[in-house]
């Protein structure tokens, strides 16, 4: 019986140790910072426009033609999930230089949804070149990044 | 214990699930289930927008086994793996029957594991029947029209199943630790009523933690977080570490719950 | 006339070829080399022709080996042992059936046959403060049937729980066919059966159903099987309600469910709890109908009972417990000898005054007033001395009888007062009849 208990007990222990483990690689400050949520903000943005300027008929373009960068700050104080606001520079598909504005909700699993804050980018559905009505990307869009 | 012991007490149990109308029903809620939500995504307007994914329902057939499991993370796979890992050990106090069963040839590890496995396999089922369901939902009901992944990326109708596949399959490893803890507090409660409704209330904190936001460390030891663990199979580029981590957690889950439960199993004196 | 020296029972593993029959014991014949016989001063051999062997085995086959039955064997074969027991005898080994050599010691205390089939030794058990069981032993022989009797609380549920591996005991070892009990290795032996409790089964399946799914955990599927399930249903007479659900079956047809699910093992080791405790007195008559039979079949039976018509019935043995102490275990016989047997019916002219006398005699118990007298037990000098003490205070007897007492009384005798004054006692007298059965033999 004692050899069972004793199993046991190395068992838990173990558990115990990879969980501290885990949980002691990083301890301390929320890995929810500005600098993630940039990095994964930019990328995606571009991407997306990529994939609007597909669908509204546009002659095609990759991501980095629009050579985004994105600058973030926490709206209601400190690091960690919650409301953040975006700014995101980039060169629109006749080459002008685009400041839009995105209000943030970040997750504490590092998912986001980005709600646009400018007008310039229209509303939820778009007018193609070939008149049919498609969603509109940039309006409202989510994305996820790597929190370990 | 040997094997043909283990699988004896596997095929007894799975006769007996088979008889019961209640796992019969949960999987074919597994089967209508996704259908129906389509119908509703159909008819409707207004789209899931609070769960990721939501707004793309209506243009990808893809995006909708992806709502489907991370709505199916808050309620249904806590639900489905309890039905039967909370009732199987219970059950027999309920109905009386452990003198019955363990009168017989096998020993209490070989039932101990057969019924185990019965439970683990019930939960891998539900889980297929629920992703294959919510596939062929999306697909049929919406169409295989590419989807717009988690970091804007367009992914084309074969790399997009092929995701959906895999995010669905990385549901496996929280629902069995969700079934190992269903199992311990059958054990130990004998009681089928705390064998599904603590596993529930249990995940229903632990995503009530998850919004609060709270310690980051602890955030990550919850067995729900795991059900999280997809997100990365959908970016551009694929980012695994949330995946191995919610892997080794839910073992350790899982390992925990089985060994303790097993350990109370041993030590129990059967009737008075 | 010279006496037997050595007298013991061994095995001999020499002989392949395991019988599974249970009954059809071979014995070989062999004396040891003490056991000669001394009077002729030289060690000379006798032979004895094929017509003793073939009393001897007839005779052991019909008996289970131990002590008495061999003073049993020497009564029916009718010779003296030293005649028969033969240095160079020939075995029984012929057709691969097992073989003993028989021979006795003059410090026999029981044979050392390898498989006894239920041994419990030592057996305790205690829930928090209160001791459940304390120090309780059991043996029950093949085709015995062993009846456990005792108050509610006694702890008979407990000890058949813990022959049975659903209790784990303290201390004390249950072996089941040779085998040591351990629950962490395998299920409940192969050909060892039980039912406790009243018997449990899925509701929402049928009986048949029930049965097959047990028959499935003891490792058998297929089509032998489900005839096997069909026959031992239509044993305990479920055959036609076998296909309805349990959930609509009464406390009778689940206890004879039960008993088919313990039959479907072909037990030689059954443990029964109040095996009719729910049952009407046909289908009782017709369980102990079937007891009987898989006793004659070779079984060991232990079963525990509240009907002393019962276990009067059914049993060759029985264990009396109280309290977790064992008061009494023998055959019912031994009960009678251990307990005043006889008891004695006085009718007299005024009962309350023969009462008070009865009550102020050392020599006499008074069991009971009854409306047709008083009952009293105590030897026939005592009785004497009490009649003619009731004469000379004027009380006239009308009638005096005796009558054997029913096990019932004997058992409440037996289970009232102090239980470690009545088992010291009990010891006390087991004891010196084990050594005036040592000198017989």
């Amino acid at each position: 019986m004692n050899w069972r208990v004793n199993r046991l007990f190395r068992v838990i222990r173990a558990g115990l140790l990879v969980v501290a483990a885990c949980a002691a690689s990083s301890c301390g400050a929320s890995p929810i910072t500005s600098g993630r949520i940039e990095a994964a903000l930019a990328p995606t943005f571009a991407h997306l426009v990529e994939v609007q300027v597909d669908w509204l008929g546009l002659p095609a373009m990759t991501a980095a033609d629009f050579a985004v960068t994105a600058s973030c700050r926490k709206l209601a104080g400190g690091a960690g999930s919650g409301e953040w606001g975006c700014t995101l520079v980039w060169k629109g598909p006749q080459r002008q230089t685009l400041t839009d504005s995105y209000d943030l909700f970040v997750s504490a699993d590092g998912c986001y949804t980005a709600t646009v804050a400018t007008e310039n980018l229209g509303g939820p559905l778009l007018k193609a070149k070939n008149g049919r009505e498609v969603r509109n990307l940039l309006y409202a869009f989510e994305g996820c990044f790597d929190t370990t | 214990m040997t094997l043909r012991g283990i699988h004896a007490v596997f095929r007894v149990e799975c006769i007996k699930l088979a008889a019961q109308a209640k796992t019969r029903l949960a999987l074919a809620a597994c089967v209508a289930g996704p259908f129906a939500f389509a119908a509703v995504i159909r008819l409707q307007s207004s789209l899931p927008e609070d769960t990721l994914f939501g707004r793309s329902v209506q243009q990808s057939g893809f995006a909708l086994p992806l709502v489907v499991l991370g709505f199916a993370a808050l309620w249904a796979l806590p639900v489905l793996t309890s039905i039967v890992g909370g009732d199987l050990f219970s059950a027999e106090d309920r109905y009386g029957t452990w003198s019955t069963v363990l009168t017989r040839s096998r020993s209490r590890s070989e039932t101990f594991a057969g019924k185990t496995l019965t439970a683990l396999g019930f939960s891998v089922l539900a889980i297929a029947v629920l992703g294959v369901s919510s596939i062929a939902a999306g697909a049929l009901v919406v169409g295989t029209q590419p989807l717009v992944g988690l970091s804007g990326v367009l992914l084309a109708a074969p790399d997009a199943l092929r995701r959906v596949a895999l995010a669905w399959t990385t549901a496996l490893a929280p629902a069995a630790a969700f079934t190992g803890l269903a199992v311990l507090v059958s054990i130990v409660t004998r009681s089928s009523v705390a064998g599904i409704a603590l596993p529930v209330g249990l995940a229903l904190v632990m995503q009530l933690f998850a919004l609060v936001d709270g310690p980051e460390p602890l955030r990550r030891l919850l067995m729900t977080s795991a059900f999280g663990s997809w997100h990365g199979l959908l970016a551009e580029p694929r980012y695994y570490a949330p995946l191995v981590h919610g892997i080794a957690v839910s073992a350790v889950y899982f390992v925990v719950c089985i060994a303790s439960a097993y350990w109370v199993m041993q030590r129990r004196d059967i009737g008075r | 006339m010279g006496r037997d020296k050595s007298f013991e029972v061994r095995r001999d593993d020499r002989a392949t070829g395991f019988n599974q029959g249970r009954q059809k014991w071979s014995v070989a014949l062999r004396v040891s080399a003490a056991a000669h016989r001394e009077e002729d001063g030289a060690r000379r051999p006798r032979h004895v022709g094929d017509g003793h062997i073939e009393e001897a085995a007839f005779v052991l086959e019909r008996y289970p080996i131990h002590q008495s039955t061999l003073c049993d064997w020497r009564t029916a074969v009718k010779t003296d042992v030293s005649d028969v027991v033969n240095d160079g005898f020939r075995a029984f080994a012929a057709d691969q059936r097992p073989v003993y050599t028989v021979a006795t010691t003059a410090d026999y205390h029981r044979p050392a046959m390898a498989n006894r089939p239920l041994e419990a030794t030592g057996i305790s058990k205690r829930y928090g403060a209160r001791a459940a069981l304390d120090v309780v032993d059991l043996v029950v022989d093949r085709g015995v049937v062993h009846g456990l009797l005792g108050p509610n609380g006694a702890g008979k549920t407990t000890l058949l729980r813990i022959l049975l591996g659903l209790v784990r005991p303290d201390s004390g070892e249950v072996r089941l066919l040779g085998q040591r009990l351990d629950r962490g290795a395998g299920g409940v032996p192969e050909r060892v059966a039980g039912m406790v409790d009243v018997p449990a089964f899925y509701p929402y399946l049928s009986g048949r159903r029930n049965l097959q799914l047990l028959a499935s955990l003891d490792g058998h599927r297929g089509a032998t099987c489900a005839t096997r399930v069909d026959d031992v249903l239509s044993e305990v007479g479920l055959a036609v309600d076998s296909s309805s659900l349990v959930r609509g079956y009464s406390a009778g047809m689940r206890q004879r469910l039960g008993l088919a699910a313990a039959r479907l093992r072909t037990p030689d080791v059954l443990v029964l709890d109040e095996p009719t405790s729910s049952l009407d007195p046909r289908s009782a008559a017709d369980i102990r109908r079937l007891i009987r039979r898989m006793a004659d079949e070779g079984a060991a039976i232990v079963f525990s009972s509240h009907d002393m018509a019962e276990v009067e019935e059914l049993c060759t043995t029985m264990t009396v417990i109280d309290a977790g102490r064992v008061l009494f275990s023998g055959s019912i016989a031994r009960l009678q000898r251990r307990t005043s047997a006889s008891v004695h019916v006085i009718r007299t002219s005024d009962d309350t005054a023969a009462a008070a006398l009865a009550c102020e005699r050392d020599d006499l118990r008074l069991l009971s007033v009854e409306g047709d007298g008083l009952e009293l037990t105590g030897d026939v000098a005592a009785m004497d001395a009490y009649v003619v003490a009731l004469g000379r205070r004027g009380v006239a007897v009308r009638s005096l009888t005796t009558r054997q007492r029913s096990l019932e009384s004997l058992f409440l005798e037996l289970t009232s007062g102090s239980g470690a004054q009545r088992s010291n006692r009990l010891l006390s007298a087991e004891r010196e009849d084990e050594r005036r059965a040592e000198l017989v033999s």
